[in-house]
């Protein structure tokens, strides 16, 4: 499972990049007299929408939204995460003390009421909706690096480095953080995918980016004239619901390959 | 969970354990078998001990697990027959198993800190034992389970019933354990490397505890890799190599006459007390030089939420050039917390430590620290997972930028060569290699900045007798090549005295004898010092303990 999704992710991030190029139609282009097309319709492969436009472009350019705010939000969380956690777990003492006490305020804090917050400030912007995403993300991986470095800071390699004369900044960076890196990879597979659902589901409440199609946005729409043109909805829904799965499966891969105790291994 | 009250069929005239052919396979990752224990026959009487021997990998806690069915699930059993009692141990169902595990069959595990359930208070967890079985009533079971606390020798059983397993002392959990395994009368009581965990003086009271068990009628098998363990207390003995049992027979006769090569290496490898001390002394002494190394009125208290431990208490010590200092003692007294003051890991409350003459925690410490480097007893785990042998041999002169890469490379080659490896073994990573060999590394790597004094703490406690042998004659021959000083700590007073030129004695922090190894090993003074030589369990010649000759 976790192969086919590797081949379906890997289309899917090549059609997000060459999204111009895979989209017959511009996303704002409107084709009048031919609004709420059904699917298979002449040139229009999935139809279009109350305002003419292309339903099949829309897709393609609102996966490019969703991957690029995902990944985005990603690589700032996992990157406050690395600092926070590296420094609560090998520091300790009053150090963890202050930065846990932090993270634990983050967490206290709904995700969405967060959004709101951003989006009501900054606007329905891309930075604000990537801003709210990982800020949310950061917290719960801030804890497992935190975890990880307090049981491997532990390990007899690290008492050893010491006794090589090896100082802090070096034992934290070059022996404790690449061991560290195994759960965190998984808990960013599966990161990737929440993030994608964070985003649409931002749309969905109208909290989304406003001047970039977005799935959410879409399947908000199609709710409207469900009864009238369910083809609105049903493509949309389909793509984001094998999105999800073929990242949530990857990750699954990931987790079992770093799963010590899977049966496989003896 | 049936609990049935039908009784297992228990056949009184058949003999108490009876296998033949016993075969137990585990599947491969890549699909094919792994023969662990093969075609292995045995037959165990009331009242009678039987060892199982050999070293790691060797199959004997396979072979009694697969007695009771308790394997993995890519183990299976291959073949063979096991009757318990007239019981077909290979072909009875999940549910008579289960009747006959806690039962008729009792079992003592290595690791009671692990075997025990942590959330349940030991008291409670022994009634289970009963309970679960039907075997009586829940009052009865209570009081049962504090009788048989006071039969294995546990104080105040009553308050112990109640408190939880981290709350006893290990050799008190070891106990427990064993009570565990007793309490419903079994008919034979299965043990894998009871004493290993513990103490030699804890170990001497468990073996006994265990003898008298034995003295009630109930047969006991005893995996061991202890084969003085083995001889106090076992009447046969299998000696098992890869799966297989090399030989067989009455523990004397196997060890004192040895018929296969294999037993033959173990015995040989197997290091005793004495052993040194009855060759001859070497005809040139040593020249005595200033120490190298001195610790002065070393003192450290450990505070933690739960109070403080007073770990060290005015230890000092000194080790000459070249010469080897052995530190001694049991669990607990201390004697890694001197290593790591010594090596400067630790910061000392009180007392200094001088290398030349220059206080190693001073500020211009970080040179002199240099020129001391630790082995540790736990290979694998002091070895980096993420960097190649090579690599880590390197790391120490890497961060102090000593050399080029090409020089370092070199010199990685230059000291696997030295202890024994390949140069082409530099490119593996810590993994690939045996225990034996991950020691050779972690040594390779201390020696790297060429340091004047290594600290070994418990070098080969970890590994198989075998392997011991050969680290200890590793660094035998890297002290004589060149001139290094070493601080070995260790627990086995085999090891001290075939390694150390002086000794010194810890007891609770404290140092309470030090001397000459001759004289410490030929002539001990204090009362703690005997009584550590008297638990010691001898392998080869009389199945007398030392203290029973005296």
């Amino acid at each position: 499972m976790a192969f086919i999704s590797l081949w379906v992710v890997a289309l899917l991030v090549l059609v997000a990049i060459f999204a111009p190029l895979v989209a017959p139609y511009g996303t704002q282009e409107t084709d009048y007299g031919h609004q709420l097309a059904p699917i298979g319709s002449p040139g229009h492969l999935l139809g279009t929408d109350t305002l003419g436009r292309d339903i099949l472009s829309r897709l393609v350019f609102g996966f490019r939204t969703a991957l690029l705010v995902a990944f985005a939000a990603e690589v700032i969380s996992v990157l406050v995460a690395l600092v926070v956690g590296l420094l609560a777990g090998y520091r300790g003492g009053r150090a963890d003390g202050i930065l846990m006490a932090a993270t634990d305020i983050m967490y206290a804090f709904p995700t969405y009421l967060f959004a709101v917050l951003l989006v009501t400030v900054f606007g329905r912007s891309f930075w604000s909706v990537m801003a709210a995403i990982a800020v949310a993300g950061w917290v719960t991986q801030a804890r497992l690096i935190r975890a990880q470095v307090m049981t491997l800071k532990r390990r007899d390699y690290v008492e050893a480095a010491r006794s090589m004369d090896a100082q802090g900044p070096t034992i934290a960076m070059r022996y404790i953080l690449p061991n560290a890196l195994g759960p965190l990879l998984v808990t960013t597979s599966f990161a990737v995918p929440a993030a994608i659902t964070t985003e649409a589901g931002l749309s969905l409440l109208g909290l989304g980016i406003s001047d970039m199609p977005s799935w959410g946005a879409m399947i908000n729409e199609g709710v409207r004239y469900a009864s009238s043109a369910p083809h609105m909805i049903i493509s949309p829904a389909i793509a984001f619901a094998v999105t999800l799965l073929a990242f949530t499966w990857i990750g699954d891969g990931i987790r079992d390959a770093f799963d010590i105790t899977s049966e496989a291994r003896r | 969970m049936s609990r049935s009250t039908s009784p297992v069929t228990i056949d009184p005239q058949a003999p108490l354990l009876e296998v033949s052919g016993l075969r137990t396979g585990f599947r491969r990752a890549d699909g094919g078998q792994f023969v662990a224990v093969d075609d292995v026959t045995f037959r165990l009487e009331q009242g009678q001990a039987l060892a199982i021997v050999g070293e790691s990998g060797s199959g004997k806690s396979v072979t009694i697990r697969s007695l009771l069915r308790l394997l993995p699930r890519t183990a299976s059993i291959l073949g063979g027959e096991a009757r318990l009692a007239g019981i077909d141990l290979i072909g009875a169902s999940d549910r008579t198993l289960r009747r006959v595990r806690g039962r008729e069959v009792g079992m003592v595990f290595q690791n009671a800190m692990e075997a025990l359930n942590p959330t349940i208070p030991v008291g409670r967890q022994l009634a289970e034992a009963l309970t679960w079985h039907g075997l009586c009533s829940r009052g009865e079971a209570r009081a049962r389970a504090i009788t048989t606390l006071g039969d294995v020798g546990i104080p105040e059983p009553e308050r112990r019933a109640r408190m939880y397993p981290f709350q006893l002392s290990g050799g008190m959990r070891q106990r427990a354990m064993i009570a565990m395994a007793i309490i419903a009368e079994p008919r034979l009581v299965v043990a894998d490397e009871p004493t290993t965990a513990l103490d030699v003086t804890v170990q001497a009271q468990v073996l006994d505890l265990l003898a008298e068990i034995k003295d009630r009628g109930t047969g006991l098998i005893m995996v061991t890799h202890d084969l003085g363990v083995a001889r106090r207390f076992c009447d046969d003995v299998l000696v098992m190599n890869q799966g297989k049992v090399v030989e067989s027979g009455r523990i004397d006769a196997v060890l004192d006459s040895p018929r296969e090569p294999y037993t033959r290496m173990l015995l040989e490898a197997t290091l005793e007390v004495g052993d040194v001390a009855a060759t001859p002394p070497e005809a040139v002494e040593a020249p005595v030089r200033e120490p190298l190394l001195v610790a002065e009125r070393l003192d450290k208290t450990f505070r933690s939420r739960g109070g403080q431990t007073h770990a060290v208490r005015d230890v000092s010590l000194a080790i000459r050039p070249g010469r080897t200092l052995g530190l001694v003692g049991e669990s607990g007294s201390g004697k890694s917390t001197v290593a790591r003051l010594v090596m400067g890991l630790h910061e000392p409350d009180s007392g200094r430590v001088l290398l030349d003459g220059q206080d190693v925690h001073g500020e211009e410490s970080r040179l002199q620290r240099r020129r001391m480097q630790m082995v540790f007893q736990n290979p694998y785990g002091s070895l980096l997972p993420h960097y190649t042998a090579g690599a880590n041999i390197t790391e120490s002169l890497r961060l102090q930028e000593i050399g080029t890469t090409g020089e370092r490379t070199e010199r990685a080659a230059e000291l696997l060569r030295l202890v024994g490896l390949s140069p082409d073994d530099a490119r593996r990573y810590p993994q690939q290699f045996s225990g034996g060999q991950q020691q050779r590394i972690a040594i390779a790597r201390a020696l790297a900045p060429e340091p004047d004094v290594l600290v070994c703490d418990e070098p080969t406690s970890a590994l198989d007798v075998s392997i011991q042998a050969q680290i200890l004659d590793l660094l035998g021959e890297i002290q004589e090549r060149l001139g290094v000083a070493y601080l070995l700590i260790s627990h086995n007073l085999a090891v001290v005295e075939r390694m150390s030129d002086e000794v010194a004695v810890m007891k609770d922090g404290a140092i309470v004898e030090r001397g000459e190894r001759r004289a410490i090993f030929g002539d001990p003074q204090h009362p703690y010092t005997h009584q550590l030589l008297d638990a010691i369990l001898p392998v080869r010649g009389s199945r007398m303990p030392r203290a029973a000759i005296a």
